[in-house]
């Protein structure tokens, strides 16, 4: 989003300056629960001091620098908790930081703008935010415990069930195509009433908000899914 | 997403050229994704893995491969382009589907890369905005909460109608969910307050 150079991270590469290149690195740090003081470590350095796979960080910080993964590497089983820790951060980020941000952005436009379609931008964006607490309290409560169960790691819940990750992937819904109406919305059609000011606000806290929600997706998509499933078929076969 | 993304990926040894070309290519403005390949034979690993769209190569790879090359190409459902700054024959430059020269300037370039991709196609699709007599007539009853059924029965037009010209209002506003199409007629002064509820 800020992204000004786009550098394909490596172990010996400063963390500090990749956050120079690509602030939003800094909300990967916050998901993964470090430090935003980095001092003079190296990316294989701070994520090692964090206990944390360092190809895990690596291929994440990479994620946000704008290069999806392209093979799994050897992640371990253990690494699955590190991501699904990385998910639940990135759901209160979305809950407590960025919803009641966006709030008050749509309540400040409408106080310069008192036009019925803004009114409308709050009822549509509670909806669809209603829709997101929804799946990322499913993630939280079923799908996350019942993966850690299923692979035997910690952080699992009591109940058992018949769950395989596929349950996890149908109902994996998309939940970005209304974030997309609705910056339409604001950027093209309802009209502009000295407003310019509270709109740029509100579309960026948008626009950071959909960034990081994408990734997520991408996150569980093609890191965590095929992940799980292939330590279950590990399991089932026996190894 | 506004334009459909094109994955490229570039086979050219030189670092000089593929970092030159991929600059100008990610500076375009256009919703270009731009992969370095190394050798003609990784091609098919990273075709399935990028979804790559089009693939440009510096036909030196070619040399003594053209087989391997053929049947590479073959078996992709992308585009190809020479990348070109030295004298190849007609014979190879016909194997590809379009020419890169080191010569053409940006805008050059990037014409060509969207016609053979076709991206060109699904630009001027999103230019053309304004909604049709019959697609707003649909668009009313759709905020107004009719089903497909009821608007189709009302317009005396069959169900697919009523699909195609929904999948039209889509693509022509950009926008999808119900909700959001009734706050762009209203906008775009096609209704009035006084035909919803709060």
């Amino acid at each position: 989003m800020y992204q000004t150079k786009k550098t394909f991270v490596k172990p010996e590469m400063k963390m500090a300056g990749l956050i120079f290149e690509n602030p939003s690195l800094l909300m990967l740090l916050e998901h993964f629960n470090f430090d935003l003081v980095v001092h003079d470590f190296t990316v294989e350095q701070l994520s090692l001091q964090h206990n944390i796979n360092p190809d895990l960080f690596i291929l994440f910080c990479n994620l946000y620098n704008g290069f999806p993964p392209t093979s799994l590497g050897n992640l371990k089983k253990e690494d699955v908790s590190s991501i699904i820790n990385f998910l639940r951060n990135s759901h209160f980020y979305y809950r407590d930081d960025k919803y009641p941000e966006i709030r008050e952005y749509i309540n400040q436009l409408y106080e310069k703008n008192k036009v019925a379609e803004i009114k409308m931008v709050e009822t549509f964006f509670n909806e669809y935010f209603d829709e997101v607490t929804e799946h990322l309290a499913y993630e939280d409560r079923v799908a996350f415990p019942e993966i850690c169960e299923t692979l035997g790691l910690e952080n699992s819940d009591e109940k058992k069930s018949k769950y395989t990750v596929t349950t996890y992937r149908d109902h994996h819904t998309d939940i970005e195509s209304k974030l997309f109406d609705l910056k339409n919305l604001l950027l093209k059609y309802i009209p502009i009433n000295d407003d310019r000011v509270e709109r740029r606000k509100l579309l960026i806290a948008l626009f950071d908000l959909e960034f990081d929600l994408s990734l997520h997706s991408i996150i569980e998509e093609t890191i965590l899914i095929p992940l799980v499933k292939k330590f279950e078929k590990e399991k089932s076969s026996g190894r | 997403m506004a334009g459909r993304r094109i994955n490229i990926a570039i086979v050219e040894p030189s670092q000089i050229v593929f970092e030159g070309l991929s600059n100008m290519l990610l500076k375009s403005g256009q919703h270009y994704q731009v992969y370095k390949i190394d050798d003609l034979e990784e091609v098919p690993f990273s075709v399935t893995e990028n979804d790559l769209n089009l693939i440009i190569v510096n036909p030196s790879q070619l040399q003594n491969r053209v087989k391997a090359f053929k049947i590479i190409k073959k078996n992709t459902s992308a585009q190809w382009m020479a990348l070109v700054y030295s004298f190849f024959s007609n014979d190879i430059l016909s194997l590809f589907d379009g020419v890169v020269r080191v010569t053409d300037n940006s805008d050059e370039i990037i014409l060509n890369i969207n016609r053979i991709t076709g991206a060109d196609v699904a630009e001027e699709n999103q230019q053309q905005e304004s909604l049709s007599e019959r697609e707003t007539e649909v668009l009313v009853q759709l905020v107004n909460g009719l089903s497909n059924k009821e608007i189709a029965d009302k317009l005396n037009i069959s169900i697919h109608t009523v699909i195609s010209h929904r999948k039209n209002i889509s693509q022509k506003t950009g926008i999808k969910s119900q909700s959001g199409l009734t706050i762009y007629a209203l906008s775009n002064k096609i209704i009035s307050m006084d035909n919803i509820s709060l």
